[in-house]
């Protein structure tokens, strides 16, 4: 019986969440928007009107090149601590990881992946 | 300062036993630019013309400095004899893989400048892997060899086969990747340590941290070599694969990826043997007789040879799971000569398969002595090759096996060889009956091939053959490298 305290704290919570939704729904101006049931509300028109079906695939393409950059900058914050003892060598060292890097980007760039103007498909 | 002390120990690394690799990787990355510059016609000549050059000198490269041994890189890359035959024969393959390759992709109106690339970032991987102790090295290693296949394996136009196979290899590729890395987190924590040598050389109190990492670090790699509880994606992708790249997948990518195990198995302590006899035998056996048996179905030839390239698997590991010198001889000499038969036998299908009316199947094999005799000679070697007739590869590394099987723990996984190596009979040589006993159904011939294509399928007959008539060739050389690894 010690935790009587705490059920009845449990239901009144309930209560209370209960009488606020319903308040709500009773009492609140009711304005139909179009892009209400939309999975992610920003407001514009969206590409895909449901979550289930697949994305294009810009969307991808950007995030690879997302994660990238990203590593990149995650390799060079240890870098950076420790340059000072790690001289010319560390220099070339960090000079050829980025240049690597670099020719994923030029590959994405000769090959389109930057060109972000999808052309609208048709659904 | 605290930062100051691991940074003391920074040194420049010894780079001349790192030369064939760097000169693979080097090559990459002017193939890279070049495709990004050029003109497609002009890539069509030129890449295939850099990638050999490339690959000629780094083979030259290998086999000048043979004599160099040692370790650089913070000890995170070892140069010894077993990394020499083994990336002789990898860059060898990979060679020839560029040869049949440029025909075949023309034929299937396919041309990738990615193909050329990923081939040698493929082999620069490849020839890593069989080069190192570092759990870390031997990750990266491994992400390199396998996301260069899953590539390779997708890069066929309008072929629907090509990406479910190629699907399917990443999904359970990742899988391995991950219970392998899992497996190294355990052998870490055990030892301390990231070298192979030291963690198998350490001994702690409580080893079941060892125990568990072992296995899963074995089981990351029965994954990607095809043995039998985890083979779903095998003959999928090697069926879906443009051929020219199922060649390599069988050959430079099985030496590949059996390499950590192979050098891990000398360096087990004799407290685990029984284990390790017990666990990889018994994963070999199931291997073998699965392999062979689901072979004996098969109606398309290309997944007829992945099975079949499932069962020497079996072989091979039934070879590791002898903790002695014998068996080490054994497998690196089963292993050298199963990536010459396996990349024949797939050449020969790549071939064949520009043909337009042929359709993979067995029967459009009946009567090919009478279209193709060239072709059916070769095929035949390369099919008593694989089953293990008497003056070919498949023979003498079989008798290896088989003689490092028949000591004292292990005389049940010699009869189970023997065996499988019956029901096999069953396929290799209805494949034989078909082409020099049947008359031919249809009409083939095969126009315009290259003479460099004749040369390659030529040498690598020979070598068939002439390994196993003069195995001294290399058997020396395998002799001193197991020898060496055992040492430790």
């Amino acid at each position: 019986m010690e935790y009587i305290g705490f059920l009845m704290f449990f239901a009144v919570m309930i209560g209370i969440a209960l009488v606020m939704i319903s308040l709500n729904w009773l009492f609140g101006p009711k304005t139909p928007q179009e892009y209400e049931d939309y999975p992610y509300e920003c407001g514009v028109p969206l590409y895909d009107k449901c979550a289930q079906t697949t994305f294009h695939q810009g969307y991808y393409l950007l995030g690879l090149l997302l994660l990238l950059f990203d590593i990149e900058a995650a390799f060079l914050f240890p870098w950076t601590v420790v340059y000072r003892w790690l001289g010319i060598f560390g220099f070339i060292e960090m000079f050829l990881f980025i240049l690597i890097l670099t020719y994923g980007l030029l590959y994405a760039w000769k090959k389109g992946a930057l060109n972000w103007q999808f052309e609208r498909e048709e659904f | 300062m605290q930062v100051n002390q691991p940074i003391e120990a920074v040194e420049f690394p010894r780079l001349d036993v790192f030369i064939p690799e760097l000169i693979v990787l080097i090559t990459a990355f002017v193939i890279f630019t070049l495709d990004l510059i050029l003109s497609s016609p002009m890539k069509r000549r030129i890449l295939p013309i850099i990638t050999a050059t490339g690959y000629s000198l780094s083979l030259a490269t290998v086999i000048l400095l043979n004599k160099l041994k040692g370790d650089t890189f913070y000890k995170s890359f070892t140069a010894d004899h077993l990394g020499t035959v083994v990336k002789t024969f990898e860059i060898l393959i990979a060679l020839t893989v560029i040869v049949f390759a440029q025909k075949y992709y023309s034929s299937r109106n396919s041309f990738y400048g990615e193909f050329y690339y990923i081939l040698s970032f493929t082999l620069a991987g490849a020839m890593i892997l069989s080069s190192s102790y570092n759990l870390i090295v031997i990750y990266v290693a491994l992400e390199l060899v396998s996301i260069g296949f899953y590539i390779l394996t997708a890069l066929l136009r309008n072929s629907f086969i090509s990406k479910e196979g190629a699907f399917k290899y990443l999904i359970l590729g990742g899988l391995s990747v991950a219970l392998a890395s899992y497996g190294a987190v355990f052998m870490y924590i055990y030892a301390g340590s990231l070298d192979l040598r030291e963690i198998l050389s350490y001994k702690g109190e409580d080893q079941h941290y060892l125990i568990l990492g072992l296995v899963l670090f074995l089981i990351g790699f029965a994954i990607k070599i095809g043995a039998v509880p985890f083979h779903f994606w095998l003959p999928d992708a090697y069926q879906g694969a443009p051929t020219p790249v199922t060649a390599l997948m069988a050959s430079v990518g099985k030496l590949a990826f059996f390499i950590p195990i192979v050098r891990i198995m000398p360096l087990l302590r004799e407290e685990f043997s029984d284990v390790w006899i017990i666990t990889v035998g018994i994963i070999a056996a199931i291997t073998m007789i699965y392999g062979n048996m689901v072979a004996l179905v098969q109606k398309d030839i290309k997944r007829l040879l992945a099975y079949s390239s499932i069962a020497h698997s079996g072989y091979i590991l039934a070879g590791i799971a002898v903790t002695e010198v014998i068996g080490l001889k054994a497998v690196v000499y089963f292993l050298v000569v199963y990536t010459i038969m396996a990349a024949g036998s797939f050449f020969v299908i790549a071939l064949l398969e520009r043909m337009g009316n042929w359709k993979n199947l067995l029967q459009d094999l009946s009567g090919m002595r009478f279209n193709l005799p060239f072709l059916a000679l070769s095929f035949m070697i390369y099919m008593f090759a694989l089953l293990g007739v008497p003056p070919t590869v498949g023979f003498v590394g079989k008798t290896l096996v088989f003689m490092a099987l028949s000591f004292d723990k292990l005389w049940w996984l010699a009869i189970v060889m023997i065996i499988s190596t019956g029901i096999s009979t069953g396929y290799y040589v209805r494949i034989v009956v078909l082409m020099y006993m049947k008359d031919k159904e249809k009409e083939f011939s095969l126009k315009g091939t290259n003479p460099l294509e004749i040369i390659s399928l030529t040498f690598l007959t020979l070598l068939t053959v002439g390994l196993a008539v003069m195995p001294e060739l290399i058997l020396n050389l395998i002799n001193s490298a197991s020898e060496s690894l055992f040492l430790r």
